[in-house]
């Protein structure tokens, strides 16, 4: 929501710059052209060849150019000849010694095509034959080219490709960079995390190992024992709130690496629900276990570790929020399409509202007072590929659910039952 | 185990004037127990400890080899005091007899 906004304006910012960055280095390389032309532009030694056939004009005796035409050939080095339908040169100006009087119909066709004998030389029709005009050898690089009539008419397609080509690169590059940009900040801000909650662990092991160790001490009065037992205990929950911190921040961001196994979740259950009844001698709290028959004979791929936290947290905050007492039911289910369902539920006082809105995901600001317990439940079945709902009972009490997919299941057949003491 | 006594050097359990052997996933099964006495053992891991295979599968032969520890050890088999099942969960070698 909020996120994905600022995401999507910081790419699109991104965007705009590559593309302002692609259009300067167009516009500059524009501007160094232009610049080049224009530079070179007054030293071109190109007479108008138009302006020379109209002026060139049919006297009694030959051919005649007006005198300041004929200078301004001089100034730039050309030189001009006329030849008539036979290939013979009937008028010429300024013509070297070396190019002969006659050419046949190929030489023409080569030097109108090429150079003759390395001038360069433009030629035009006019009515008495052909008008050829030459500039200085290496002044003018001419050449002849021709391109197949379909190439041609694919060229507008291929600039259109061109571009898109180029929007195309745009946009990716600048998501790549956006998301290069994002994952580096959330990786100096997990690191920035684990740094703070190691250097808040070390001074806490020694005010816990001094509060223990008073707490202990025989010597000491029975209050002030009682008030290091206090220390103790919430220096405990201190150190599990920073692990819990470093954890969920880890999950946020897929940093905590999955040890994946395949995980039995019916004996992982029966081992969480036994190890809480066997910590907890309370007679308030209930706990049970219900596990569909058909449960067993599926393993889920994951982590063995987090799963058995994930459920620890939904046992513990169940009976965390619930001082009167309460049962505790976890059950195992294989519903339709092989998804295999874990659910938790309780008959207490259920979700506080505001925490339900932010587990479900409909209120994003942080509700502080609730712990990361739950928090760290979702992101831990989010890792695993799981749906997960929390809800309140119309009973009352608290219900989550949990489910995974066959993606990440297994099947395993029942082995042989040889009883070999039968 | 009030006045039954299981020697687990030798396997044997004494008491009531007569002595019985186990058998070896019985005696497997009874040390567990006896180890985490007063707490709930998963199947698995009494699985585990019988038959070295935390695979499942072995629920029903469990319960078959329960019942025939029960046989050799409560006086009453069938309301027993000392080997108790937790539903869902495993079973439960007592501290004391209930009752």
């Amino acid at each position: 929501m909020n996120g994905a906004t600022r995401w999507i304006k910081d790419t699109a910012r991104m965007a705009l710059l590559l593309a302002l960055i692609l259009l300067g280095g167009l516009i500059v390389n524009g501007l160094s052209l232009g610049f080049a032309v224009w530079k070179t532009a007054g030293t071109a030694k190109a007479p108008s060849l138009s302006q020379y056939a109209s002026a060139l004009t049919k006297t009694d005796t030959g051919y005649m150019l007006p005198e300041a035409l004929c200078d301004e050939l001089d100034q730039m080095g050309c030189w001009a000849m006329l030849l008539n339908g036979d290939g013979s040169v009937v008028w010429q100006h300024g013509k070297p010694e070396e190019i002969s009087d006659h050419f046949s119909l190929s030489q023409v066709a080569g030097f109108t095509r090429w150079y003759l004998m390395d001038y360069p030389v433009r030629v035009r029709a006019v009515d008495d034959g052909l008008l050829v005009m030459a500039s200085p050898k290496n002044s003018v690089w001419k050449y002849d080219a021709s391109m197949p009539l379909p190439t041609l008419l694919f060229w507008p397609a291929w600039l259109l490709l061109t571009l898109v080509c180029n929007f195309l690169l745009i946009f990716l590059l600048s998501v790549g960079m956006t998301k290069r940009r994002y994952q580096a900040r959330e990786t100096a801000r997990t690191e920035w995390i684990a740094a703070v909650s190691h250097d808040v662990r070390t001074p806490l092991s020694t005010v816990l190992g001094y509060a223990d160790s008073l707490e202990n001490d025989p010597t000491l009065p029975q209050t002030q024992r009682a008030e290091a037992s206090q220390i103790r205990q919430k220096g405990e929950e201190l150190r599990g709130l920073i692990a819990d911190l470093n954890l969920t921040n880890r999950l946020e961001h897929s940093m905590e690496p999955l040890t994946l196994s395949w995980v039995s979740l019916p004996a992982l259950v029966r081992e969480v629900v036994a190890a809480t009844i066997n910590e907890q001698s309370d007679d308030r709290y209930t706990l049970e276990a219900q596990i569909a028959p058909g449960a067993s004979s599926w393993l889920l791929r994951g982590d063995q570790a987090l799963l058995t936290r994930m459920l620890k947290n939904l046992i513990g905050n169940s009976i965390r929020h619930n001082p009167a007492g309460c049962t505790v039911t976890v059950s195992l289910d294989v519903e339709r399409l092989h998804r295999l369902t874990l659910t938790v539920r309780d008959d207490g006082v259920g979700y506080p509202p505001e925490q339900l809105n932010k587990l479900t995901g409909k209120s994003p600001a942080p509700t502080p007072g609730h712990g990361l317990g739950l928090t760290i439940v979702r992101q831990i079945a989010i890792a695993h590929h799981g749906r997960i709902h929390f809800s309140n009972l119309a009973t009352g009490g608290a219900c989550c659910v949990i489910s995974f997919g066959w993606l990440r299941l297994r099947r395993v057949k029942p082995i042989k039952q040889t009883d070999d003491e039968a | 185990m009030g006045n039954i006594t299981v020697d687990f050097g030798s396997g044997t359990v004494r008491g009531n004037g007569e002595e019985r052997l186990l058998t070896a996933k019985e005696f497997a099964l009874l040390k567990k127990l006896a180890q985490n006495r007063g707490r709930i053992v998963t199947i698995d891991s009494l699985c585990m400890a019988a038959w070295n295979d935390g695979n499942f599968g072995y629920e029903n032969t469990l319960m078959v080899h329960m019942r025939r520890l029960r046989e050799k050890i409560e006086p009453d088999p069938s309301h027993p005091q000392y080997i108790l099942t937790v539903r869902g969960l495993g079973y439960k070698l007592n501290k004391e007899a209930t009752e």
